[in-house]
């Protein structure tokens, strides 16, 4: 058994190139991969923008629901398309993916915080002091 | 002072320092953008229905601009994976397309995006002027201020009218704009025909002051009229009626967003431009006076989506800037760079990987631009 580590270990380091060629080869194919996924969600972001989200019923039901009205309906899913984007380029690319938590963790308290400033919007849309705003309808 | 840990990890962190002092600016970028971009949805969705800017972009460029950083950000990652497996050359070629990538980005949005905004000319029509000119232009908004459509109430107000056109020549443009005192007769008179008086040229002076034509989509000044300011004599009662006619702008063409703002159609994105709908001409003719002062090019001062447009893409384009110099930087066979490899080849791959985490950024930020800017 520890011969065999050994070996192993001898051959990394004298032949690193070729030891690492395997998954080098296969770590470029995922970066392709997430390359032309990037591609195909920027052509489905475009094709998203012409659908007017705020006429078809069952999304005016759920968005109304959490106070999401008319054009902030095709916002809101625009931006979850670009998030979903965001999260393949930052897993992968960036390499969040196998990071240690010392570079993580405290990425989660800038996650919140920009999620909470995109989501500020929603204040101009609802009515959190019953009352205060007058709505035209 | 040698840096520390530039190679080796700290004990204590268990990372290179680079790598979480990238990650520490990363983050405190992403709060700057984060701003912006909070502030920019909330104007946007605060706006009336119809009355924000849409179509002012070309969303085929920016869709192309999209797939450039997209595989930037994949050409940059590659030359740090050549670089792990010590091929210099492949880590030059990817190094480099992605430099070129940044550059193609940078050449599409200051040489086309940008100075296509600087060649458009935009007006606002005064508020309290409005009810005066939206008759002439088929808009409605007027007659229905304050009433029920579609069982929704009309905000109350009249809407902003805007006027836009091309301006085809740099005298189109100081036409437009060069007026010390836009809104009174004479001064902005006097701006078109001293384009003629300053210069030096008598061939040049003449042609200037008797052929021009200046023709905007919108604006016509004749060059007979020019001429018959510059006589010596003038007939008061004439110079008064040409003035008049020189401060008035016939409709040729009304911005078709804004023809009418309750128009849900003028509300949607379009990936090939609109065509921009005539008015008949001759229909109506529109006083400078009633324009809103800061008429001119689309500069950031012409509006809020202006202002922040070139706010948000200025400062992208210089992060994308500063992108291209680390790259030709650590591409060049200089100390720092390429010569790197030599010497400290995990070095050089650290440099890489960090300003490659920052070139991602880069195109996280893209990301976002162009579904908010162009698209929603």
């Amino acid at each position: 058994m520890s011969d065999h580590t050994a070996t192993v270990d001898h051959k990394a380091d004298d032949h690193g190139h070729d030891a690492a060629h395997g998954s080098m080869f296969a770590h470029v194919k995922v970066y392709l991969i997430i390359g032309a996924l990037l591609f195909i969600f920027t052509a489905i972001t475009v094709g998203l923008s012409y659908i007017d989200f705020d006429k078809i019923a069952v999304f005016i039901w759920a968005f109304n629901k959490i106070g999401v009205h008319g054009a902030a309906i095709n916002m809101v899913i625009g931006l979850t398309v670009a998030t979903f984007k965001v999260c393949l380029v930052g897993a992968w690319f960036m390499h969040l993916k196998q990071e240690k938590a010392v570079i993580w963790r405290p990425l989660l308290f800038t996650f919140f915080f920009v999620t909470a400033l995109f989501l500020l919007f929603l204040l101009a849309h609802s009515d959190p002091i019953p009352g205060s705003v007058h709505w035209h309808h | 002072m040698e840096i520390p840990y530039t190679v080796r990890p700290r004990p204590d962190t268990g990372l290179a320092n680079p790598k979480l002092g990238i990650w520490l600016f990363l983050a405190s970028e992403v709060m700057l953008f984060g701003g912006l971009f909070a502030g920019y949805i909330f104007m946007r969705l605060g706006a009336d229905p119809g009355m924000w800017p849409k179509g002012w972009l070309n969303v085929p460029v920016g869709t192309f601009n999209t797939f450039v950083l997209i595989a930037s950000s994949v050409t940059v990652i590659l030359a740090w994976e050549s670089l792990k497996m010590r091929n210099l050359r492949m880590y030059k070629v990817w190094l480099f397309i992605t430099f070129m990538c940044g550059l193609l980005f940078l050449t599409i949005k200051l040489s086309y995006e940008w100075p296509a905004k600087f060649k458009h000319f935009g007006a606002y029509v005064q508020k309290e002027a409005a009810h005066k000119y939206e008759p002439l232009l088929g808009n409605e908004a007027h007659e229905q201020d304050g009433k029920l459509i579609d069982g929704h109430q009309a905000r109350k107000g009249y809407p902003r009218l805007f006027i836009g056109g091309h301006l085809d020549t740099d005298h189109d443009k100081d036409a437009m704009t060069s007026a010390s005192v836009p809104f009174v007769p004479e001064a902005n008179l006097d701006a078109v025909i001293a384009l003629g008086k300053d210069e030096k040229d008598p061939a040049k002076k003449a042609k200037l002051l008797h052929t021009r034509e200046v023709t905007l989509k919108g604006i016509v000044v004749r060059d007979a009229d020019i001429a018959e300011l510059n006589k010596e004599h003038i007939d008061p009662a004439k110079k008064a009626e040409i003035l008049h006619r020189m401060n008035t702008i016939e409709l040729h063409a009304i911005d078709a967003e804004n023809a009418n703002p309750y128009n849900p159609e003028n509300d949607k994105a379009h990936f090939w431009p609109v065509p921009q709908v005539p008015v008949e001409h001759g229909k109506g003719t529109l006083d400078k006076r009633d324009l809103n002062h800061g008429h001119g090019p689309l500069v950031p001062k012409l509006n809020t989506y202006l202002a922040t447009y070139f706010m948000i893409t200025g400062l992208h384009g210089a992060h994308v800037l500063a992108g291209c110099i680390c790259f030709i930087y650590f591409w060049l066979p200089i100390k720092g760079g390429a010569k790197l490899f030599h010497t400290n080849p995990e070095q050089l791959c650290n440099r890489i990987e960090v300003s490659g985490l920052f070139w991602h950024l880069v195109d996280l930020i893209w990301i976002f631009v162009f579904p908010i800017f162009y698209l929603l």
